[in-house]
């Protein structure tokens, strides 16, 4: 064996073979998460009954802010365990709000009325609000504590018991 | 901006009572958390609400640059949404991808122009809430200096060991030639009268 030849080719071929390996292990299409940490950008929104929403107005309390849309196939199937949550969690004092992402507020309207609803949505006209927090898509969940600062961002589909983990420290 | 929230408040809750009398139980579900969350906030009142927070367009900021003209902003925000990354569609710049999101954020991008804000400050906004993800062409810092070292540190150990190579090659070779010179060296002197008559012979040759 040539102990010089196979050092140098080790040399060449674990790094890349780490590389390689980090790099199949990561989705490729998930950012960083930049926003845990920060201060919860403040909105004023109007709900989908027309009613004012503010996040200042919700200081003091945990907020989870659910960003969906009724074409979106993952916050159909979300739906649910938010439901859940919030039927568990509202009463002890968080508040449950949705932002519609690109959709039409009519039809989000109607789609509640069909499949129910535990919470207020929020519309969000320009996107401004999703840009805003660094939705790159929907669903995205935000956890903001009872201080504004935001806790948790939870991409794709929550469920209950996550949201449970996130929230039962707060309360 | 704040007229048009408040129109479309206005048309939403004129459209929502007809739904609300389809499904009242989900209306009555809703209309709690929102007086909770309210609180002293009195309802239905959304110029209120939005004069708490400023102007919801500004950045926490204000805008470097005077505002440009509409034309120039429009032209600008083209060019720097060329810069940044889609999140949406991932492989092409804001100002390519057809998709809601690009469209939204390219908006975005046009307003903060028209605002003054300047290029380092719409680039912060979007890599504070998308990281340097969103910059196509990642800044050199930190572990992205890697990307603009990498490709020098290769093409510096290529020559390297190229050179290295060569000159190795080339002391291997030389020993080769090299016997051959010292080999006419052995000069007998008894030789000498001959070799003078080769050389006499050649030069007769080479005369003629």
């Amino acid at each position: 064996v040539n102990w010089k030849v196979l050092a140098v080719g080790a040399a060449l071929v674990v790094p890349l073979v780490v590389l390689l390996a980090q790099g199949f292990g990561k989705d490729p299409h998930a950012l960083p998460d930049v926003m845990t940490g920060k201060a919860a950008p403040p909105f004023a929104l109007v709900t989908l009954d027309g009613l004012p929403v503010s996040l200042d107005a919700a200081r003091g309390k945990p907020v989870v802010l659910n960003f969906w849309a009724t074409w979106c196939g993952p916050c159909v199937g979300e739906h649910p365990e938010l439901m859940q949550a919030a039927a568990q969690f509202g009463p002890r004092g968080v508040v449950f709000l949705g932002v519609l992402y690109g959709d039409d507020p009519l039809k989000a309207q109607a789609w509640l009325d069909a499949k129910g609803s535990a919470y207020p949505t929020l519309m969000d006209p320009d996107q401004r609000v999703a840009i805003d927090y660094g939705v790159a898509g929907v669903p995205e969940t935000f956890i903001v504590g009872p201080d504004g600062m935001l806790l948790h961002k939870i991409v794709g589909p929550v469920t209950a018991s996550q949201l449970g983990q996130a929230l039962e420290p707060l309360l | 901006v704040k007229l048009l929230l408040v129109l479309w408040c206005a048309m939403a809750s004129a459209q929502v009572p007809e739904a609300v009398d389809i499904a009242s139980p989900s209306a009555a579900a809703e209309a709690q958390p929102v007086d909770a969350l309210l609180g002293d906030v009195p309802a239905a009142s959304a110029p209120a609400v939005a004069a708490i927070t400023a102007d919801p367009r500004l950045l926490a900021e204000p805008p470097d640059l005077d505002p440009p003209d509409v034309e120039a902003a429009r032209l600008h925000a083209e060019v720097l949404s060329g810069s940044l990354r889609c999140p949406v569609c991932q492989g092409m710049s804001v100002a390519d991808s057809p998709s809601d999101g690009a469209r939204a954020m390219k908006a975005r991008i046009v307003e903060l122009v028209e605002l003054g804000y300047s290029d380092a400050q719409i680039r912060a906004y979007f890599v504070d809430r998308y990281g340097t993800w969103v910059l196509l062409e990642p800044p050199a810092v930190g572990l992205h200096q890697l990307i603009y070292i990498a490709p020098l540190v290769v093409v510096a150990v290529g020559l390297l060991v190229g050179g290295l190579f060569a000159v190795r090659r080339g002391a291997a070779t030389r020993p080769v030639q090299a016997p051959p010179a010292p080999a006419p060296a052995p000069k007998d002197d008894a030789l000498a009268p001959w070799r003078q008559r080769v050389l006499d012979e050649l030069e007769q040759r080479g005369g003629r």
